[in-house]
């Protein structure tokens, strides 16, 4: 009974495979070689994250923007067929793989470079390709979430539980049917949240779980399902995280080591939502979403020699509504409209007698209001056109005395084609962005910086091969990053004159899958390579410690290649092996003048090779999965200063689960030890990650 | 280790009784420099850059033999310093040092450099320690949390803290008292400090609080005369050097904007027997621009100094004795200087000649001299 995940349509167009034993025997070979090398740490470890690997289409584009399909059934995977790469793990993968959060899901991704300041509370951001965390835009259910301050998403304040899926495509997205807000970022990340089943579904149904873990875990989720078996489903849910984070770590100083414990690291959070799927009539839904998140935690701060002790706290608090419908209006024309607001605040705050009064507190609230409306025409067999335009308004207020209280109009718009010919697929966008920003000045006059730019993309995938599931794919994609509120604003470092940070990206790809082949029950696989380029790069000057000015004076080059392997190995009916492994190896030079210190030298926090492997054994009794990241050396400075590298690390962790499904109910019970080894390392320079630990949990839904 | 050793003890063979016993007088606090006294060598003290895992350390120039040698506290003492260290002075046979970051107060052998005692700081002592100055068998430092702390030399305890203004800077004794400058830094999006403490040292007591230029940061005393360099707001208002009249209190009770009198522009000042060294690298969006003068403080006329081979300065210090003049530098990086790449020291002589230039580590925050 898993209403709650279980696609309730696949629409799978079948495809004839062919049976060349020859061919087969080949890619056995390659697959092993691949495998061999994964074994080698460092030099090849990687993740190749193709879940659910249905079988590839040709021409899904048709069935996949039908408005209702998303509402029917979950997407078909395209990893394969898709002209842009794309990373996908759904719920099944998740727990089949062992994935504990969603940070964890995707560093195990290609290409993806995860910041963590460690434990449950610790600020996880991600970049994508060497481009930098400001470049990855993520989205809760299709609408784009916003940080205009920091220009930065916090992943750890998204949990696992109600998630469907996540997904990565480090380019332009392959669907065209989406706000262009979706399309005007380096990489995206999509965070589907678990949906509600149809009205006629089921009338009531609810899931209880309950998880614990090392360092003062406890983390209940509820969530609950009413429908009105007609054209209405509402669900609630909650979930409430308390953790001391208080774990130990090792401290190095010299001769001198000592065991240590983070402190001032508690936190509790809660997380809320209302979902409705409301079905006005044929080919048409709204989906509506009122969220509300509350997380008040205590900062540890670097690892500093001698002392232990920090009053840092942070609060942060977003709230908001969003609204999405569609309509499909004939076969030939569907429309889309999106409506959101989102408030949230920022509250830091930190006690010393050396601030004045003895507290430093500075409280940030930031608003959005976001509306996106989308036409889609498929005007002949193939040929599938798209215009979305989405207006949104921003603003950022706060209680330091310098507030200039900024505020932002962006208009942005995009015309998509998409065209599939027999066994060729090319997409092309155009985006064009209109921000208009407005301050308030110290001299008390109003500021304005008004900013538009075109930003094209061209994506074309072949299947070169009747009978062969291989694609050859290449893209291109220019985009732009606007500069953050507090690059611009924030008195004493930011820059009213900065410019965007424009960058270039090209890919080029294989992708291949295999079906059934005697235990083998499918396979897949994809390697890419990638050139990109990033100009007018936004990169902050310190003058001293209390005076930075931020310029535009960067440009860096980054070069890439992400492989991904994905497999699954069918031993008997209730017997069966996954095995998924990626590797990344990212070349990120800056490129700014020869003159510099870090002249093609390697971006800071950027690992040269990283990569991921999972093995799974799924059985009737306990399902085991082992799974391993490896980071090689990075240095904190761009410049590479020896004394600024940071050890590489491997870190491996062990999932056991086992679900019990009774008549209308199922108990799924799973236990994780995450660090195995109890490797001590850092992600970020100071911030120790947590050693060995554990998590159980218990889940419980009819 | 080996190298190190036979290093130290050749060292402290040179260096022995370098920071000689004899105390200064209560109203004379630096000793009569006579041209056959000089001191040994340079202590440069590096606050590193603990986010980016660049530690800081403590460096040595032995003056006589003209070599450095680097990290010298963790060499002898196989642990760090601690996480910015941010101020340090050598007084008697000892060498104090304060770290801001991890709030303890370091003293050490001046010969051996061992590590005699570390005092961890709290709100019993005064927290954050900022600068040192010397007097009477006791150290006293400003501490950012407010104080100002006095600690002594003999039973190395923190005997006694007086509260100041917020965020206190590098201090300066003048006649008998302690003149602090109130910088209030950490309240900078309100506006800096525009106050100094004057506290009596017969009775470790704030004598009277007096208003001075905006964001006050480092007293100086030169030929019987009292400065103070304002570091000003990055903005509108200018980072200058001020001369105080010993009045000023006295004065502020007709006139509170009295007592005080603009001298030049700069970014960065220390003192020398006749001369306050000047150096002015002001605050630019894009670029930046270094000129450097000294303050003749017997004539009072701004001179031409012209040290060379300095690509963006940051510390400055004049040896009392020979009067030679030391200038810590960033490497350039491109066209801005690098905070994270080791920077270098030049030791030059009265007449602005280059007597050697030394590589040092990243982020110099003080130099100070061995005694004797």
């Amino acid at each position: 009974m898993q209403i709650l995940d279980s696609p309730a349509t696949v629409i799978v167009r079948p495809i004839v495979f062919l049976t060349d034993n020859n061919f087969f025997t080949r890619m056995k070979r390659l697959l092993f070689a691949l495998t061999a090398a994964i074994a080698a740490p460092r030099l090849f470890a990687g993740a190749l994250f193709i879940y659910d690997g249905s079988l590839p289409s040709s021409s899904t584009e048709e069935v996949d923007t039908l408005p209702d399909v998303e509402v029917l059934s979950q997407k078909i995977d395209r990893s394969i067929s898709s002209s842009i790469p794309l990373y996908k793990i759904d719920r099944t993968g998740i727990l089949n793989h062992g994935i504990t959060d969603i940070s964890d899901a995707l560093k195990r991704l290609p290409g993806v470079n995860l910041r963590d300041y460690g434990g449950a509370g610790g600020l996880k951001t991600v970049s994508v390709r060497g481009l930098g965390a400001s470049h990855t835009g993520v989205s809760y259910d299709g609408v784009v979430l916003s940080d205009l301050r920091s220009g930065e998403i916090d992943l750890s304040r998204y949990s696992l539980n109600d998630v469907s899926s996540i997904s990565l495509t480090p380019g332009d997205p392959e669907e065209i049917f989406i706000p262009a807000r979706n399309a005007s970022s380096g990489a995206s990340i999509a965070i589907s949240s678990l949906q509600n089943p149809l009205p006629e579904d089921k009338k009531f149904s609810a899931d209880i779980r309950m998880k614990t873990g090392s360092f003062g875990l406890w983390h209940p989720y509820f969530r609950t399902i009413f429908s009105n078996a007609s054209n209405l489903s509402i669900s609630a849910m909650a979930e409430f995280t308390h953790a001391k984070n208080n774990y130990p770590f090792t401290l190095v100083n010299g001769d001198y080591i000592s065991k240590e414990k983070r402190e001032n690291s508690r936190m509790n959070s809660l997380h809320t939502e209302i979902n409705s799927i409301f079905i006005p009539g044929k080919g048409s839904s709204l989906n509506s979403k009122l969220y509300y998140y509350d997380n008040s935690r205590q900062l540890p701060g670097p690892v500093k020699y001698y002392v232990n002790e920090s009053h840092e706290k942070l609060h942060d608090r977003n709230f908001f509504f969003q609204s999405r419908y569609r309509n499909r209006l004939s076969s030939v024309v569907s429309i889309a409209a999106i409506a959101k607001f989102n408030w949230s605040s920022s509250r830091y705050s930190d006690k010393a007698e050396s601030y004045p009064n003895g507290f430093l507190d500075q409280y940030y609230i930031q608003r959005e209001v976001y509306s996106s409306g989308a036409l889609l025409i498929l005007p002949m067999t193939g040929l599938s056109l798209d215009y979305s335009a989405d207006w949104f308004f921003n603003n950022l207020s706060s209680n330091l005395p310098s507030d200039s209280r900024p505020y932002r109009h962006s208009v942005l718009q995009t015309f998509s084609a998409k065209y599939n010919i027999g066994p060729v697929t090319i997409l092309g966008r155009m985006l064009y962005s209109l921000y208009l920003d407005r301050w308030q000045e110290k001299t008390g006059k109003k500021g304005r910086k008004d900013f538009n730019r075109f930003s094209p993309s061209l994506a074309i995938s072949v299947s070169p091969f009747k009978n062969i599931p291989l694609y050859v794919r290449a893209s291109y994609k220019n985009i732009y990053r606007m500069p953050t509120f507090n690059e611009l604003y924030f008195d004493n470092y930011g820059s009213t004159s900065l410019q965007p940070e424009i960058t270039d990206q090209l890919n080029i790809g294989f992708t291949f899958s295999s079906p059934s082949l005697g235990v083998l029950e499918n396979l897949s696989a994809t390697i890419d390579g990638y050139y990109n380029s990033v100009r007018n790069k936004i990169v902050a000057i310190p003058y001293n410690l209390f005076k930075w000015t931020m310029t535009n004076l960067g440009k860096a080059r980054i070069f890439g290649l992400d492989i991904s392997l994905d497999s699954k190995f069918k031993i008997n009916t209730s017997h069966s092996i996954l095995f998924t492994a990626s590797y990344s190896y990212q070349r990120a030079q800056p490129r700014t003048s020869p003159d510099m210190l870090d002249w093609m030298k390697q971006i800071a926090y950027t690992p040269l090779n990283s990569g991921s492997a999972s093995i799974s054994w799924l059985n009737p009794w306990v399902s085991i999965a082992v799974h391993t990241t490896t980071v090689s050396a990075r240095y904190t400075t761009s410049s590479n200063l020896p004394s600024t590298r940071i050890a590489g690390y491997g870190e491996t962790g062990l999932a056991f689960f086992h679900t019990f499904s009774f008549h209308k109910s199922s108990l799924e019970l799973r236990a994780d030890i995450l660090n195995l080894f109890d490797k001590q390392y850092e992600v970020v320079a100071k911030y120790p990650m947590p050693g060995r630990n554990w998590t159980a949990s218990i889940r419980y839904s009819f | 280790m080996k190298n190190f050793l036979s290093w130290a003890f050749v060292a402290s063979m040179i260096v022995v009784a370098s920071c000689s016993d004899d105390k200064p007088s209560p109203d004379n606090p630096n000793p009569d420099p006579t041209p056959s006294k000089q001191s040994h060598g340079a202590f440069i003290l590096n606050q590193g850059q603990d986010y980016n895992k660049i530690e800081g350390s403590l460096n040595y120039i032995d003056l006589s033999t003209l070599s450095v040698s680097k990290d010298i506290f963790t060499e002898v003492n196989h642990r760090s310093l601690g996480t910015t260290p941010q101020c340090g002075i050598c007084y008697g046979n000892k060498i104090y040092i304060g770290v801001y970051g991890s709030n303890t107060i370091e003293i050490l052998d001046a010969d051996s450099y061992q590590s005699i005692k570390q005092i961890k700081l709290d709100s019993s002592t005064g927290t954050e320690p900022r600068s040192m100055v010397k007097y009477d068998g006791k150290i006293l430092i400003s501490m950012f949390d407010g104080y100002v702390a006095r600690l002594d030399t003999t039973s190395l305890e923190i005997e006694s803290k007086v509260k100041v203004g917020p965020n206190p800077e590098k201090m300066a004794i003048y006649k008998g008292k302690l003149y602090v400058p109130n910088s209030d830094g950490n309240n900078w999006m309100v506006g800096y400090g525009t106050t100094a403490s004057i506290i009596d040292l017969a009775t470790f007591s704030v004598e009277s609080t007096v208003n001075v230029p905006l964001n006050p940061e480092n007293f100086m005393v030169s030929n019987d005369r009292l400065f103070l360099l304002s570091r000003g707001n990055y903005r509108m208002v200018p980072s200058n050097l001020y001369e105080i009249d010993p009045e000023i209190a006295q004065l502020q009770k007709k006139d509170p904007e009295a007592g005080y009198s603009l001298i030049a522009s700069a970014t960065i000042a220390t003192p020398a027997e006749e001369h306050i060294y000047l150096i002015d690298a002001p605050y630019k969006q894009n670029e930046i621009s270094i000129s450097y003068s000294k303050y003749n403080t017997k004539t009072s006329k701004l001179e031409k100094w012209n040290p060379t081979d300095i690509s963006y300065p940051n510390q400055i210090a004049v040896e009392p004795y020979s009067g030679n003049v030391i200038v810590t530098s960033y490497i350039l990086d491109g066209i801005f200087p690098s905070y994270t790449a080791p920077g270098y020291a030049v030791v030059y002589d009265k007449d602005e000649s280059i007597i050697k230039k030394f590589d040092i580590g990243s982020g110099p925050a003080a130099i100070f001299f061995s005694e004797k």
